[in-house]
Order: structure tokens, then C-alpha cells, then sequence
């Protein structure tokens, strides 16, 4: 059971070794980090990708719409969190965001027609399970409630769900079994779990893999053959 | 009295800081967190218990009840930290015999 972890924080690039260590060790087979150099995916010699990730957020809209052009290009994954409706109901709409992170504050509400329109572009719930190593009794249902209504949510209306670690320090990160065993906490039966740990993020980083060849030119049209000068 | 059937757990405790020790601590973390989770009648039932723990490999073998294992697991993997030091709960397989656990 092999699994990419798109939700990984690297705020050090000093701290990449030892994150790429503890990934290695408990079996994933790469992970998401924020400010690396060398292109939107590295791909090390044993086959582990670290992927590059954008979390687009600002104080409105067209603060948001500005940025994700740019991350878009420069990013393996974009992710926008879950505030307003305005936000969330764009977001979830367009083809260049990949992930909906829900957030744990418990804010703002995942709505059904947020997850019907991500439903029909593509756009995935990714829930960070990070708040549930942090918090206990009270807090922790607090948040386990958030979470199960929005996994419910999301797979009523036909919407992906990613589980991410949300990590910050390496030993945050958990295996793909593990990490499958939190998703039947969160309300998925089994089989769905292991759909959204360990096919779900090769789902995702294939079709974006796709956007960065340069025979894709826009969704939904790529350049089959090119012509001759004849 | 009906003999509920046991299943084990081989596992790989990851650790940052110094290793733990001492069993009764990682045993008493995953009790905590299973009846947190799940209450004392889960807890109660599932005849958790540490059957024994390499803390210099960090590997060791839990066993419990077949109908409680799920909620061992889960409870095992969401232990943030265990005295000061960060641990990640790595479960690795299942069997309804230690022999079974090292085929």
C-alpha cells in the first residue's frame, strides 16, 4: 500500500531530508512542500517525488484570482482553503484548483452546492487530519464531527476527498495504512479509504503532470501530432 | 463464557526524541486514546494488551479482540506524542497468531 501525501508543510528547507526520511521509512512514496526549488515535481534517484504545493489564500476574491495563475504554473498542486461561500463556490468551480482544504476552525461550513459544482470540475476535499493528533476529548469530537460531515457531504455529491497529514514536524506524517484507518474514523467504509490515500493523490498528480507537457495547451485540448513545414 | 477471538498487531513506533522505555507508556497511550475515542465499554472489551515492545527497534506486537482491532488501530495512530517526544504509530500487519505475523 503506497500513498502520496499531498499535504505536507516543509517550512525549512533544511528540514526536507528529514521529512523525506520519515516518508521513506513508513513506505509513501512522495509528498507536498512549499518553497522548493527546482520546478514543480523533484524526483529523487529511489523513485520519491517531492511535490511542489501552493495554498492560494487572500483577503477576497480577487485577491485569490490574481494569485492562482501563477501558482497554477509554478505548482504540482494548488490548494485554496475553505472560507466564504464566494470563495469556496469559485474555487470549487475552477479547473486550475485542485484541492478545497477544510479548515478545522470549524468557521466556515462545507455546502452541499460548494460540493456539487467540485463535484462536476474535478476539485477534491482534502481534509488535513493533523488537529486530530493536537487535541483531545472535547476539542478532538469537536473537530471529528466537522470532519464526518463533510466527508458525508462531499460523497453525497459525488465530490473527491483527499486525506493529508496536514504535517509540520515529520513525525506528524502517518503511512498509508494508518492514514486509512483515520478515513474509516471519519465516516468512509474501507475500500472508499483506500481509494482516497492511495488512489485518489496519483489521480491528481497525473492529470496536473499532464497540464505541465507541452503538448497540453488548455483543459480538454492537447496537441495529438504536430504538423510538418510541408 | 463465550472466548472472544484475538487477533495481533505488529507495529513500528517512530520516535523523534529519546525512545520510550518503558511499555506501561505506550500501553497506557493507546488505553487513553481508545477510551477517549470510543468509550469505556470499547475500551473494556477490547482486551488490549502490549505483548511485547522493542523500544531500542521501536517494534513490537499488540493483541486484542478480532471485533475491536479497527478501533485499536485508529486509536494507536492518532497518539500525537508520548511524554516529550513526537511519535508516528505505524501499524504494519494483522494475524490471529504471532507466528502468523512474521510469514
Amino acid at each position: 500500500m503506497s500513498s502520496i501525501d499531498v499535504g505536507v508543510y516543509v517550512s525549512d528547507p533544511n528540514d526536507l531530508e528529514s521529512f523525506i526520511e520519515m516518508a521513506s521509512k513508513i513506505g509513501l512514496t512522495g509528498f507536498t512542500a512549499q518553497s522548493i526549488k527546482g520546478g514543480p515535481i523533484i524526483k529523487l534517484e529511489d523513485g520519491f517525488s517531492v511535490l511542489r504545493r501552493a495554498d492560494v489564500s487572500g483577503r477576497g476574491l480577487n485577491s485569490i484570482k490574481k494569485q492562482i495563475s501563477n501558482a497554477r504554473k509554478q505548482s504540482m498542486i494548488v490548494a485554496i482553503p475553505l472560507t466564504t461561500v464566494e470563495i469556496a463556490n469559485w474555487a470549487a468551480e475552477d479547473k486550475r484548483v485542485d484541492l478545497l482544504t477544510l479548515e478545522a476552525s470549524r468557521e466556515h461550513r462545507f455546502r452541499d452546492s460548494t460540493a456539487r459544482l467540485a463535484a462536476s470540475s474535478g476539485t477534491c476535499l482534502e481534509i488535513q487530519f493533523a488537529p486530530l493528533l493536537n487535541s483531545v476529548g472535547l476539542n478532538r469530537s469537536k473537530v471529528i464531527k466537522a470532519f464526518r460531515e463533510a466527508v458525508e457531504t462531499a460523497t453525497d455529491a459525488g465530490m473527491s476527498v483527499v486525506l493529508s497529514s496536514g504535517a509540520t514536524h515529520p513525525m506528524h506524517m502517518r503511512s498509508a495504512m494508518a492514514m486509512r484507518h483515520i478515513g474509516s474514523l471519519l465516516g468512509m467504509n474501507s475500500k472508499y479509504a483506500e481509494t482516497v490515500v492511495c488512489k485518489t493523490p496519483f489521480e491528481i498528480l497525473e492529470r496536473n503532470q499532464r497540464r505541465f507537457s507541452p503538448e497540453f495547451v488548455a483543459e480538454g485540448v492537447e496537441i495529438i501530432q504536430r504538423g510538418g513545414n510541408e | 463464557m463465550k472466548r472472544s477471538r484475538r487477533r495481533y498487531l505488529s507495529f513500528h513506533l517512530h520516535s523523534d526524541g529519546p525512545t520510550i522505555d518503558d511499555e506501561k507508556q505506550l500501553s497506557n497511550a493507546i488505553w487513553k486514546n481508545l477510551l477517549s475515542l470510543y468509550g469505556e465499554i470499547s475500551a473494556a472489551d477490547s482486551k488490549l494488551y502490549l505483548v511485547r515492545f522493542d523500544h531500542e527497534k521501536g517494534e513490537g506486537v499488540l493483541q486484542c479482540t478480532l471485533s475491536s482491532l479497527e478501533k485499536v488501530i485508529t486509536s494507536a495512530v492518532l497518539i500525537g506524542s508520548i511524554g516529550k517526544s513526537l511519535v508516528s504509530f505505524e501499524p504494519k500487519r494483522t494475524s490471529g497468531t504471532i507466528k502468523g505475523l512474521n510469514r
